[in-house]
């Protein structure tokens, strides 16, 4: 797994690329609570390399976006694919967070 | 329905051997031919139950093994994933969508779900202090040849 982000005009994108699971989490949480404190006005979550995710992933993000909705920043979900397009929506995260395209 | 092939393996509870277990269960039913979203189906109910074992059922996780065992049929995969730690007093609770034992983990709760979710048949039996045993049973939609 490998994470970066990037911060442009106000909009933080976290890209989050291979296999997401317990073994990472830490990395990824750390990179994307690095990003939040840039204080952004909105926030893209990029997986279009991302393969794989679980229930781990899954409280991860909800964390952030409910930091986020608190702080009245958008997030949104941008390149789900199929393992991980299932997870979210399974999960019910796809009905609250915004798909970007 | 007869058996096809048989797998057992244990490694240990760390972190870094979950996208190999979730591998391995994966590649061993890849000979029924089965669909992608079977593939990734199983690697997620897998993932889930060796999380479970790593994050709850050890003291010490990286000195003590997850069992898993799997089972080939014509038409389904079953999976066993064991551990021998601490068990989980309240199963009924512990197996509500959105429970989790460590909120401050920002873990979800979602583990079981996911399991029941993505496989066909789930069973969970534990015994404080002696472990907690998951089966799941996946039925395999095969690719088109």
């Amino acid at each position: 797994m490998t994470v970066h982000r990037e911060f442009w005009g106000g909009r933080l994108v976290i890209y989050i690329c291979g296999e997401l699971d317990e073994s990472n989490i830490d990395i990824a949480r750390e990179e994307f609570d690095k990003g939040i404190a840039d204080n952004p006005n909105t926030v893209v979550l990029e997986m279009s390399e991302l393969k794989f995710i679980d229930s781990t992933g899954i409280g991860m993000i909800i964390s952030r976006y409910k930091r986020l909705k608190s702080m009245g920043v958008p997030m949104y979900v941008k390149g789900l694919k199929a393992q991980t397009e299932k997870v979210f929506r399974m999960s019910g995260l796809l009905s609250i967070i915004k798909i970007a395209h | 329905m007869s058996l096809i092939n048989q797998m057992k393996m244990s490694v240990l509870a760390k972190s870094g051997n979950e996208a190999f277990v979730r591998s391995a269960v994966a590649a061993f039913c890849v000979q029924l031919n089965p669909t992608l979203e079977v593939i990734n189906d199983i690697k997620t109910a897998v993932s889930e139950a060796v999380t479970n074992v790593i994050v709850h059922a050890y003291e010490e996780p990286e000195k003590n093994f997850v069992y898993i065992e799997a089972e080939l049929f014509e038409d389904s995969l079953s999976i066993i994933i064991k551990d021998t730690g601490c068990g989980i007093k309240n199963l009924e609770e512990a197996m509500q969508p959105m429970f989790t034992s460590k909120p401050e983990k920002e873990r979800s709760g979602m583990g079981f779900t996911f399991m029941q979710t993505f496989t066909d048949e789930l069973e969970v039996s534990s015994e404080t202090g002696a472990g907690t045993t998951v089966k799941m049973r996946k039925y395999i939609k095969k690719a088109e040849e």
